[in-house]
């Protein structure tokens, strides 16, 4: 069966979005980053939380933490740079360390534990995924932001 | 001899944009009223020119191809909610997030505008009541999706989005993660006013592809057709199809409109957003000086102006004038609507008046033959 050139056209036009759709899905797929500098116990030793904590999440500060704080940042794409500049006790020195984390593509929410981070545990020991407690629908009136296009209530 | 007919211009420049002047007039007067200041009004009416122009300029190809203000608009602006509430549930954010929105919105708003280019090419001569029509017609079928269909035939899964019940969409989908996110791409601040220029951007260049497509084999063609429907069939031209190629393309371009427009307002209401898009962008063509056969992208411009002045302006001159800034709301609204009756009766008067004139000449010519 020979293709004509306007179907061929057609053809890798269709091919040519479906692939930007694609790459939209990846390249913008949202996350939730929660940090806690909170102590991690594991088989292999147990962590303490760090005295003090500067996030930067892809270079954009999050949040200065003290031991069993957590901090949130959202961000997208499908790894993420952190920052972390860190005290381990009131008197110690500051240190900086910078690392490039890989998301699971279908978790919204990313808990990662500061101690196990930094103390060069695996992915599966500082990274979990954090679940929403479901919320009992409310019954108060959802403000809605119009254009005024539409009159309302006397 | 010369005065007179300098007199004549004056008055036909006057009756034949009669619309935009009473607007400028009405904002004239309320502008120093209302008691905004300029600063205000213009950061206002820049937002609102970002925010609406791109739904407007989706008017002008059905226009071009004589099919009259396409009402039908409404079924792509549903389109681009349906792509804005999956991308939600899926959480994808951002300028991918509007992209994906678009790409999602393309194969529905063909689909629709194909059904609508149908239906009109068989409603020929009455496709703005037909168009009208249809979206109280393809209205019920998107709510029967996003009430019903929604959660349990198509995934939706965030509790942010699905109702408690467990299928069906929230009356509100926030749209936060995507808020404002093309306004703010490359925005510049001058004196104290945001210039979305990234915005103004993407409208510009659907400004530059509606001038190209006037000048292409299709764009000739629709014109051809929108001159005469008649002429065009004899000279090869597929009227039909060519009627139906151009409420593809306004179906196609008022979803991207409409994911334009929601990105700026940070918010779908899901089920009422798209009601009244199509009539209020049609109004503010026509305000701009367009007809129901005529109409240009300057139109377009100096139509969301003047139109959405009034919007702002309204209700605060209302306040100081009557003490109730209800009947500024109230009038604007009222006058939404009443320039579009008016001008649908004025193309109607004009198109009977030029076909008497026609038909007199007509006999007069027949007459002159008989001696």
């Amino acid at each position: 069966m020979k293709i004509s050139k306007s179907m061929l056209y057609k053809i890798l036009t269709v091919v040519a979005i479906l692939i930007l759709a694609a790459v939209m899905m990846i390249i913008g797929r949202g996350h939730t980053i929660y940090l806690d500098n909170k102590a991690y116990d594991a088989q292999s030793g147990s962590y303490p939380a760090y005295y003090r904590t500067d996030i930067e999440v892809k270079n954009n500060e999050v949040q200065k933490l003290s031991a069993r704080e957590r901090g949130s940042a959202t961000f997208m794409g499908q790894s993420v740079k952190i920052t972390v500049t860190y005290m381990e006790t009131k008197n110690s020195q500051k240190q900086t360390e910078t690392f490039r984390i890989k998301v699971p593509y279908g978790w919204d929410g990313i808990i990662i534990n500061l101690p196990a981070l930094l103390h060069g545990e695996p992915k599966s020991a500082y990274m979990s995924q954090f679940i929403e407690t479901p919320v009992e629908p409310s019954n108060a009136e959802e403000v809605v932001v119009t254009d005024e296009f539409v009159v309302g209530d006397i | 001899m010369k005065e007179k007919s300098f007199a004549s211009k004056i008055w036909n420049l006057f009756r034949n944009n009669s619309v935009p002047f009473m607007f400028i007039i009405i904002c004239a007067v309320c502008i120093p009223i209302s008691g905004f200041s300029l600063n205000y009004l213009l950061a206002e009416i820049i937002t609102r020119i970002a925010r609406n122009s791109f739904l407007i300029l989706s008017l002008l190809i059905p226009i071009m191809a004589g099919m009259g203000l396409n009402f039908g608009m409404t079924l792509g602006a549903m389109a681009g909610e349906i792509g804005l509430i999956l991308v939600s549930d899926w959480q994808i954010w951002g300028i991918p997030g509007m992209v994906l929105a678009m790409i999602i919105s393309i194969p529905i708003s063909v689909l629709l505008g194909v059904i609508c280019g149908k239906i009109m090419n068989l409603a020929r001569g009455r496709e703005m009541i037909t168009g009208y029509i249809m979206n109280y017609f393809i209205n019920g079928i998107y709510q029967l999706i996003v009430l019903y269909a929604m959660g349990a035939i198509i995934p939706i899964v965030h509790s942010s989005i699905i109702l408690p019940r467990g299928y069906g969409i929230r009356n509100t989908v926030s749209l936060l993660s995507m808020r404002q996110s093309l306004d703010n791409l490359l925005a510049i601040r001058f004196g104290g006013i945001k210039i979305p220029v990234m915005t103004f951007a993407v409208v510009a260049l659907l400004c530059l592809f509606i001038v190209w497509f006037r000048k292409t084999k299709l764009g000739q063609d629709m014109r051809a057709v929108g001159q005469d429907m008649e002429v065009a069939r004899a000279a090869g031209i597929d009227v039909e199809r060519t009627r139906i190629i151009s409420i593809v393309m306004s179906t196609v371009l008022a979803g991207f409109g409409m994911i334009i427009y929601l990105q700026n307002m940070g918010n779908l209401s899901t089920y009422t957003a798209h009601s009244q898009i199509g009539m209020f962008c049609i109004a503010a063509l026509l305000v701009g000086g367009a007809s129901v056969d005529r109409a240009s992208i300057g139109n377009v411009f100096l139509g969301v102006t003047l139109f959405h002045l009034m919007f702002i302006v309204a209700p605060s001159a209302g306040t100081v004038l009557m003490g109730d800034s209800m009947i500024g709301e109230y009038f604007r609204v009222f006058v939404s609507y009443a320039v579009i009756t008016f001008a649908l009766i004025m193309y109607e008067t004009k198109k009977r008046r030029t076909s008497s004139l026609a038909g007199r000449e007509l006999a007069l010519a027949q007459k002159e033959a008989d001696k």
